[in-house]
């Protein structure tokens, strides 16, 4: 993503309040930009911004390039940068944070799909079945094709039943994921609501009218 | 003036006849700093029916403020003065000798704390409720100011001799600095004077020798006539008060005696298991030292010492000095890095600046040269900034070690000098080179080839070759980075030394929450500390360099040198008065200080002896004992009148949590505008009558807190707190004790806040129910 | 001793050698671990809704016996369970939650980690009284990043010793190994492989300097990236490791003597038996 001059209508700070308002943001605001998150991460160097530099755009409410960030997605949860952080922000927390808000700006790529397919199975299984994930997922990525001799080998060892393990009950989870709409919905409404945006919203378009 | 007295004899009251009281109350808006919170037009007309005159300043610190009050004396328009405005700890000694210059008793004048205690911390409250809270604080100090009478303060000699606790750059400074003038004892806790400075390899920014210029400073403190030294030597015991302490001393055994030694070293080439030796050629006292670890007792030293000067079987010993001073000049250490699992100290070849700095000093144990563990040279350095500093998480310390930038780029330059190929890298936060010469020496050092990582390092590896893998984030460029090191160097964060809060305590002084020692004022008074008798200097106060040490030290100096030469200190006059006696002997078992006794059947005050804690007041069973302006019936005038027009919740507070919620307002930590303080000088002078009168006359809730580390007083607070509860059960509102530190200001506010709001939950459920029902529970 | 038990997903398809362990070691220190009815999963990584997660493992915790702790074998559930605790401390959150809940959770169940299980509330003395067969091999006491973290009420979230300790109770060495809680790269190996791998490799290269005859794990997840992937990563990168892989609870299984088909060494994907011939000595 190209990266752009970074001027006033550049920074939604509706954005920033939301995130900072989320577990694990309280304490944004008194990043000191050590790195230590970013020298402590296993993967920072596939990242096209480090933790550390998420962390700022965030303060500066860049929600553009936050959200285009492979950081994101490229994080493997494994909560070493945030139990490292001197001022106690996680790191960690904020990527989750992050994830849905991604999605429903209609980010797209390997870890959306899968993780849509995640979610669709255990909310019909109740349980996370690994051959009904692998085949599911195979089926919209060709790449994976590579993947069956070693399916076939988890296979010899018994490591990949074909049978699929299931609730015996499953009722709740509608209403389970049912709560990840509504906060989705929340989250919305609350970024919406914030003046600021609104404000720069509409500058933006007159700027474009004119 | 009939009312002003002069001082007379150095006894307390002077009798006052029942003349109408002149009261003036004079408002600061601090230059909005009260005035944009506070309207303070409307709490000037709140006074109105209340025979005063009110008038409102800019800036009543400044001359012109001053004059005002000055010649509203002069003219005879007043003659007694509250002030709204800051804490007293900044102004009350101003504004009191202004208006003894005015010829009016300063005790009569008192401070309403309206910027600490109200716009700096109800600022995101209501107007009106602060509003409310002030008129209420202005009324209750008007109140007080016409029922106290005019005292004077009592004079106690000063003993004329200091004691300086801590042997290093500071305590040395400090030692010498006031020795021309006054006898001073020196004691450290080490075997041997020099501290932290004797330790290190070259100064920076001048890059000149520490020996160099420590040792004539050490030798000029042991032969200088009015220093007595003491070294293995540590405060065990304080008694008495300020100007005249009686302080117990604990010397460990050093098994060589320091008058007879000529370090000959013939014990050390006799010895078979290195045990006695002296550390580095300078070291003062020039006497050997036994390290009984290694000892094994065979007594070759002994036989051998021409002097007859060692002896093994030396023990503890104590001795008590009386001093009217003492110096605080603890100093650091450095924190144990340890705790920073990630950097996996200790590890070979992984150490701390104070580590390397030892290899290349005078007490090097490796000939001054740098090396790594198998005796080779390092040929590629790593500094790592910031171990255990700048941590908000509880697990490292909050503040800035200030030096380790500087210190760390000296240690590279050495490094660089000791090999011009050798690689050094400095991994830094910010590169902090404030002061005159540092950002000189910060370009000095990038000419001389160092490298500079904007980025804290991340984790440190130690691989089995001896080598240790360090990885970061080179924040400069947002990328990761691994590099492969042969030394890597830790700069800890540095925190006061072991012991400091012990000491404290034991002196009545109070530790900020970073544990170094509060300093009176913090731009002001900056070396002394809250209590009058006791200074500080150097790292005790937080971490900094040489230069700044030696400044203080000399500050400090200065400051014992005009204390002491008073000859005199004047104690404060708030003395119980025994009014009424049955020769009970109730209050001579209670004091604590053994300033009361019996005489001829009827109760006797040493006025010196005593501290005017109040204790014997809740004790006499007859209520014959009155501390003086703090009288049950002066106390309950304050209150009625602080309550009058809105209820609140009062919190009774003693001098050192007084400090503490100074501090929170310097930290503008928000609480309750319910809470109204009433600043007693201790917790003990209380009794039932008083709290029962605070909750007729509408308290929600009533607050004990006491911040004294004094042991003779806070081991009684229990008792005083349960006996008060049983005996204040009828009126169903709550009441409290909490010991806040000095330190814990944050623990305050929250307890303010949350007590606070449990009172005010109370108070509206037993408005509800008294609206509902009529008959009352019984229990509470 | 008795626990209610949250196997995970897992455990029914590429962990089985774990649960065949579990059951056959479990049994045998006289521990009951009585199989939570109707459980769901936790989530994992991938639901990526944090308050759908808080209320799948919500669901689990109050299915949970009532009076019993909840046992997991899996450091990712364990995980999930654990930071559900916590975020459920707000109450407001635990209202919501409770609100698609057909069984309401009150907040109180604590969530244990089979590691935990042995060395806390066994102890160790009690293991190692167990012991029929000290093993004397050394082995690489590697925990993960989640049975740490970010909750790290059991152990250290940067040094954690549980498992030292264990493989010391058993008779064996346990190797210096700085890389304890590194991410085994197992929550993106399936959309980002290259560079699951890469993490795979850095541990096992790591273990392999370390001279340790095995690997000792304490999650399905480690497990597969490790043991399943080894060869991916031998080929990827052209290195040889050959580093077998031992859930904890399978090493705990061979010195208490039992057979190694019992524990389901013969299950793995890298070859057990020159360690397991090695072990048994």
């Amino acid at each position: 993503m190209q990266k752009e001059t970074i001027i006033p209508e550049s920074k939604d700070i509706a954005f920033r309040d939301l995130i900072i308002k989320t577990p694990g943001g309280k304490n944004i605001p008194t990043c000191m930009q050590c790195g230590v998150c970013a020298g402590s991460c296993p993967v920072s160097h596939e990242m096209d911004y480090t933790p550390r530099q998420i962390v700022r755009m965030i303060q500066l409410g860049l929600k553009k390039e936050v959200l285009n960030s492979n950081t994101i997605w490229i994080c493997t949860t494994c909560f070493s940068c945030s139990v490292r952080c001197p001022r106690g922000i996680y790191p960690t927390e904020l990527m989750e944070t992050l994830k849905p808000i991604a999605m429903k700006e209609g980010i797209k790529n390997r870890n959306t799909k899968f993780d849509k397919i995640f979610a669709d199975v255990v909310k019909k299984n109740g349980r996370a079945s690994e051959f009904l994930l692998i085949s599911k997922y195979s089926i919209s990525e060709p790449g994976m094709i590579k993947q069956v001799p070693f399916g076939l080998e988890l296979m010899s060892k018994g490591k990949l039943p074909l049978s699929i393990d299931k609730m015996d009950d499953l009722r709740e989870l509608d209403s389970i994921f049912g709560l990840g709409e509504k906060t989705g919905i929340q989250e919305k409404t609350q970024s919406k609501e914030k003046p600021p945006e609104i404000k720069e919203n509409d500058s933006d378009s007159q700027e474009a009218e004119k | 003036m009939a009312e002003i007295e002069k001082p007379q004899v150095n006894e307390t009251s002077a009798k006052t006849e029942p003349a109408p009281k002149k009261i003036g109350v004079y408002l600061c808006r601090c230059g909005g700093n009260i005035s944009d919170v506070v309207d303070l037009q409307s709490v000037a007309e709140s006074l109105k029916g209340e025979n005063v005159i009110v008038n409102i300043q800019d800036y009543l610190c400044s001359s012109a403020g001053q004059d005002k009050i000055k010649s509203d004396i002069e003219k005879g328009k007043i003659d007694r003065v509250v002030i709204g405005s800051c804490s007293p700890k900044l102004h009350l000694e101003t504004f009191r000798g202004m208006v003894k210059k005015a010829g009016a008793n300063p005790t009569l004048l008192e401070i309403t704390n309206i910027r600490e205690q109200a716009s700096w911390v109800h600022d995101k409250e209501g107007k009106e409720s602060v509003n409310s809270k002030v008129k209420g604080l202005i009324k209750g100090a008007v109140a007080r100011m016409g029922s106290i009478e005019p005292l004077v303060p009592l004079e106690k000699k000063l003993v004329n001799r200091t004691l300086v606790v801590g042997g290093g750059i500071a305590g040395i400074t400090t030692a010498l600095e006031i020795a021309d003038g006054h006898e001073v004892i020196l004691i450290e806790k080490q075997p041997y004077i020099g501290g932290h400075m004797i330790g290190l390899s070259k100064t920076f920014p001048t890059m000149d020798c520490s020996q160099c210029i420590l040792t004539p400073k050490m030798v000029a403190v042991h032969n200088h006539p009015g220093i007595t030294m003491h070294t293995q030597t540590e405060v065990a015991q304080v008694k008495g008060s300020p100007g005249d302490y009686s302080i117990t001393l604990k010397h460990s055994p050093r098994y060589v005696d320091i008058k007879k030694c000529i370090s000959c070293g013939a014990c050390t080439r006799k010895c078979p298991a290195g045990a006695i030796f002296l550390p580095f050629a300078q070291a003062v006292p020039q006497a050997y030292i036994i390290d009984m670890s290694k000892c094994s007792g065979c007594g070759a030293c002994v036989k051998i010492c021409p002097r007859d000067a060692v002896n093994l079987d030396a023990k503890e010993e104590t001795s008590t000095i009386s001093v009217g001073a003492v110096a605080i000049a603890t100093g650091f250490e450095p924190i144990d890095p340890s705790f920073i699992e990630e950097y996996n100290y200790p590890a070979p070849n992984l150490l701390t600046a104070v580590e390397f700095e030892d290899m290349l000093s005078a007490k090097s144990k490796t000939g001054m040269r740098l090396q790594k563990a198998d005796g080779s040279f390092p040929e590629r350095v790593a500094f790592v900034l910031c171990a255990g500093s700048r941590d908000f998480t509880g697990k490292g310390r909050k503040h800035c070690s200030k030096v380790c930038c500087i210190y760390s780029q000296k240690q590279a330059q050495l490094v660089k000098k000791m090999k011009a190929e050798a690689q050094a890298w400095i991994f830094y936060i910010d590169m902090r080179s404030a002061g005159r010469r540092f950002e000189e020496f910060y370009h000095h050092t990038q000419e001389k080839g160092v490298n500079y990582v904007r980025g804290k390092v991340a984790e440190i590896i130690p691989k089995q070759d001896g080598t240790l893998m360090v990885q970061y984030e080179d924040t400069n460029l947002g990328r990761k980075g691994r590099e492969i090191f042969d030394m890597v160097v830790l700069c800890p964060a540095l925190i006061p030394s072991a012991g400091t809060k012990e000491l404290a305590d034991k002196l009545g002084v109070p530790l900020g929450d970073d544990g170094f020692i509060e300093e009176k004022h913090v731009k002001l008074d900056p070396v002394n500390t809250l209590n009058q008798a006791v200074f500080a200097a150097g790292c005790v106060l937080g971490p900094k360099d040489i230069h700044d040490s030696v400044t203080e030290g000399m500050s400090a100096a200065h400051k014992v040198s005009q204390f002491l030469g008073k000859g005199m200190i004047l104690i404060p006059p708030e003395k119980p008065m025994i009014l009424e006696c049955n020769g009970c002997g109730d209050c001579v078992k209670a004091c604590p200080y053994n300033a009361l006794s019996l005489s001829g059947g009827k109760a006797v005050l040493s006025p010196l002896a005593c501290t005017g804690c109040g204790i014997c007041v809740p004790a006499c069973p007859i209520k014959g004992i009155e501390i003086r302006n703090f009288t049950r019936s002066q106390l309950k005038a304050q209150l009625k009148a602080m309550l009058e027009d809105a209820p609140g919740v009062v919190v009774f507070i003693d001098p050192y949590a007084y400090a503490a919620a100074d501090i929170a307002g310097v930290n503008r930590k928000q609480y309750s505008s319910l809470v109204r303080f009433i600043s007693l000088p201790s917790i003990h002078v209380l009794d039932a009558d008083v709290v029962n009168a605070a909750f007729e006359y509408g308290a929600t809730g009533v607050m004990l807190i006491e911040g004294t580390t004094d042991e003779k007083l806070n081991s009684r607070s229990d008792d005083l707190y349960k006996k008060l509860k049983k005996e204040t059960r009828k009126h169903k509102k709550p009441l409290r004790y909490s010991h806040i530190e000095t330190a814990q200001y944050e623990k305050l506010t929250d307890l303010l806040n949350v007590f606070a709001s449990q009172a005010g939950a109370k108070a509206e459920k037993r408005s509800r129910k008294e609206k509902g029902e009529e008959t009352p529970e019984e229990k509470e | 001793m008795k626990y209610s038990y949250y196997p995970g997903c897992a455990q029914h398809g590429t962990a089985i050698d774990q649960r065949i362990s579990v059951e056959a070691v479990f049994k045998r220190l006289g521990i009951e671990l009585e199989e939570i009815k109707n459980w769901n999963c936790c989530g994992a990584l991938h639901v990526d809704d944090r308050t759908t997660r808080v209320g799948l493992s919500a669901r689990t915790l109050a299915a949970a016996a009532k009076g019993l702790d909840i046992a997991t074998p899996c450091n990712l559930c364990y995980s999930n369970l654990m930071r559900a605790n916590t975020a459920l401390e707000d109450s407001e959150i635990k209202i919501r939650i409770n609100g698609a809940l057909a069984t309401k959770y009150d907040g109180n169940t604590k969530p244990k980690h089979l590691l935990e299980v042995i060395v806390k509330d066994l102890g160790l003395v009690k293991l190692a009284e167990q012991v029929k067969k000290p093993l004397k091999i050394k082995a690489v006491p590697y925990y993960g990043c989640l049975l740490t973290r970010p909750e790290n009420k059991f152990d250290s979230p940067e040094n954690p010793k549980s498992l030292d300790y264990l493989i010391a109770a058993l008779g064996a060495e346990p190797v210096k190994y700085y890389y304890k809680t590194k991410c085994c790269g197992g929550p993106i190996l399936i959309t980002n492989e290259d560079l699951a791998l890469e993490l795979a490799r850095d541990l096992l290269l790591m273990a392999k300097d370390s001279g340790a005859d095995c690997m000792v794990v304490t999650c399905p997840m480690c497990h597969l990236q490790l043991d399943a992937k080894q060869k991916a990563v031998e080929a990827k990168y052209n290195i040889k490791i050959d580093m077998p892989i031992i859930y904890f609870t399978q090493l705990i299984g061979l010195a208490m003597g039992i057979a190694p088909k019992e524990l389901g060494l013969d299950k793995h994907l890298v070859s057990t038996d020159i360690f397991i011939a090695k072990a048994g000595k």
